[in-house]
């Protein structure tokens, strides 16, 4: 072999070598696709114009075929449809999808499982991947097809309606509940994903759910977040929280239930809460965050980001819509406070003009970054931090005064301290959670964490707590460069997820957590 | 000479190969990072209505954290991780790096953008609770011979690189 004949072969083999992985899955997934059958060819992909959508049945037909070409014994143990590119919210209502998804799993302690795709009647996809052995049933032919299951869940319940979110449109699932073999139309109520099941046999009820929350609710502290109670707001989903800027010991929490945004308000500090008011149903059901400014003239102000808007109310009875915003999602919401009134700023994180936007009265803005930005607050509620999580490139120190751009060197997602004096703790979006001054970053604290706030004492004490994310609940005293653990289990005061939503400092010794609901199917 | 025409002809079917590759290539098109973290037990089905199972996951729903662009992510989407060990109900360990999304979670969007939260399993030796932290409890669960809980809390949490067709 000439030396130019194995220079040019080592580099066929490097050519080879890089592509192999794609190579090797491409094999794999034809393996399965050519064989003998009397459906279409299922190599083919349909490069018409034309759609061919597919009821339940027939999709079950098709992978049922599938299953038996492969091994006799294998099952289809998972069907349903799932969106195609081109579909909308106007999708399966004649009971017919482009897409589906199914599970075929292979003999009697089956390691091996297919994941099949069809479009338009026709296998697009086909993975196979090790699994693990566990009981799970041959799904048999639904004697109700999808277009007639869509019309009993229509007739079920009128109130039922498309999804608009990670599904679109009306979706069709064969499956089983409590071993009965059934039907489900998954739609919405509302803006939550809703399902209505029915006996695959005959078409009767089994259930109609729709998505919900249970638990979740809020705890308190009387020293400076060492020891926690339950108060007395439990079995609520609870989304924020925000001290009274005028009133010691009073804070407002907002939330939703029956589909509507609600606030309460305590006026001890977090022990007994009670209801203080409903945002109209033209705000939705989904509060992102709370705030609470004060104007010039002594009056506060309740904030509460939404996606229809920024809603303002003086009493909780009275709301309006702030003006002047785009449209969009509100998610963040933050004050920087002084002794003129406030500077509200506002997070928009989604639509057509996203970016923080500023204002001192409510209704002209000023926008201060093209990209929506995470905001946390200062312990004195003088300053904002405003961060990409995604870049260090865009972070601002946001005031009543006016905006700096600062330089940072992580991504950050939270940070709570003494921003003006480069004190505080603050969570990276890769690293952890951590202690930052201008001399020194060290991470010291490496559980998940949802929440963090500081002291309105912070100059003097150093006190952080971290609300952790499915673990317990953290305190630091000198500003994050240690951690104890102080509620190892947050659920045992107030039954919720361990999610630790939102954290506020009443003053140096009065904490509120909020302790996250978790998901739920609740009747409909 | 034959050396030079046996290359060429070499180099045209790894052409032809490539090229065939079509949709496949395609599907490393979208590469991300974020947290992973691990949750199992809980509800028998998950927010897209589907009984979740291993193989699935969970991210940020649309509605309530708008500004991660996952949110807005369909349920079934496929993504492929690095792999993933978990045991089976018999406790027999294995592995996967393909996951589909059929359940929502961390409503208040803390773990940031591009988070997955990988389900384990609802299995639990007998005599065992079932529950889990992050879940409604107690939860649906199969009687096996390991804890998916346990496996999932020990999973813990990592920053993870995944991709997405």
């Amino acid at each position: 072999m000439t030396k130019k004949f194995r220079l040019r072969l080592f580099l066929i083999i490097t050519l080879l070598a890089l592509s192999f992985p794609a190579l090797a899955g491409r094999t794999l997934a034809l393996t399965h696709r050519q064989r003998e059958e009397k459906l279409p060819s299922p190599t083919q992909k349909n490069t018409s114009q034309t759609t061919t959508p597919i009821t339940l049945k027939r999709a079950w037909e098709i992978v049922n075929a599938e299953a038996q070409n492969w091994q006799r014994s294998a099952r289809v143990v998972s069907l349903h449809s799932i969106d195609h590119p081109n579909d909308s919210s106007a999708s399966g209502q004649s009971g017919q999808r482009r897409a589906w998804q199914a599970v075929i799993l292979s003999g009697s302690g089956a390691k091996t499982e297919r994941v099949i795709t069809l479009v338009d009647g026709l296998i697009q996809d086909d993975i196979q991947q090790s699994t693990g052995s566990e009981e799970r049933l041959a799904l048999e032919q639904p004697q109700i097809d999808s277009p007639e299951a869509l019309q009993r869940a229509l007739k079920f319940r009128p109130a039922f309606a498309p999804e608009e979110g990670k599904g679109q449109g009306f979706h069709f699932m064969l499956g089983r509940s409590s071993d009965t073999p059934v039907v489900t139309v998954r739609g919405s109520r509302g803006n939550l994903p809703a399902i209505i099941r029915m006996d695959a046999s005959n078409g009767t009820l089994h259930e109609a759910k729709a998505m919900g929350f249970e638990a979740g609710g809020i705890l308190y502290s009387r020293d400076a977040g060492q020891t926690w109670h339950a108060s007395d707001l439990t079995d609520k989903m609870i989304m924020a929280v925000i001290p009274d800027p005028t009133t010691p010991g009073q804070v407002y929490a907002v939330g939703t239930q029956n589909q509507q945004i609600i606030v309460y308000r305590t006026q001890n500090g977090g022990k007994n809460w009670a209801y203080f008011g409903s945002l109209p149903k033209s705000a939705g059901d989904w509060p992102f965050d709370l705030e609470a400014t004060m104007d010039s003239s002594g009056k506060v102000h309740l904030l509460v980001g939404t996606w229809s808007g920024v809603w303002s109310s003086m009493d909780g009875k009275q709301w309006i819509s702030l003006s002047g915003l785009p449209e969009g999602p509100k998610q963040w919401l933050a004050v920087a406070h002084s002794p003129q009134g406030g500077r509200l700023f506002v997070s928009v994180t989604a639509g057509e003009k996203p970016g923080v936007y500023a204002s001192e009265d409510f209704s002209n803005w000023s926008q201060l970054t093209p990209e929506p930005l995470r905001l946390s607050k200062s312990f004195d509620a003088q300053t904002v931090l405003a961060t990409n999580e995604q870049s260090t490139a865009s972070a601002w120190l946001l005031s009543s005064k006016g905006e700096t751009q600062i330089e940072l060197e992580e991504p950050i997602l939270r940070a709570a301290g003494d921003f003006d004096s480069d004190i505080f703790a603050v969570q990276s979006t890769q690293q952890g959670t951590g202690y930052c001054s201008d001399r020194e970053k060290t991470w010291t604290l490496s559980v998940p964490v949802a929440s963090l706030a500081a002291s309105t004492s912070f100059s003097e004490d150093r006190v952080i707590v971290a609300g952790g994310f499915r673990t317990g609940i953290y305190r630091s005293s000198d500003a994050g460069q240690t951690w104890d653990t102080v509620l190892s289990n947050p659920a045992q005061v107030v039954p919720g997820s361990n999610e630790i939503y939102d954290l506020a400092f009443l003053s140096g010794e009065t904490v509120i957590a909020v302790n996250g609901s978790t998901l739920t199917w609740e009747d409909f | 000479m034959f050396e030079k025409k046996w290359l060429h002809r070499l180099l045209l079917v790894i052409a032809l190969m490539l090229l065939s590759l079509g949709s496949f290539t395609a599907a490393y098109a979208g590469t991300y990072s974020g947290w992973f973290t691990g949750y199992a037990m809980g509800n028998q089905y998950g927010g897209a209505g589907v009984e979740i199972s291993q193989g699935h996951f969970a991210n940020h729903y649309v509605y309530s954290c708008p500004g991660d662009p996952a949110a807005h992510w369909n349920w079934g989407t496929q993504i492929t991780t690095p792999w993933i060990g978990m045991q089976d109900q018999a406790g027999r360990y294995f592995s996967r790096n393909l996951f589909y999304l059929y359940d929502v979670g961390d409503f208040s969007c803390s773990q940031g953008n591009y988070w997955v939260d990988i389900y384990f399993g609802r299995y639990r030796y007998s005599g065992e609770s079932c529950n889990c932290p992050g879940v409604p409890n107690p939860g649906y669960c199969y009687t096996g011979n390991t804890n998916s809980c346990t496996q999932a809390i020990n999973f813990g949490r990592s920053w993870k690189t995944y991709s997405q067709p």
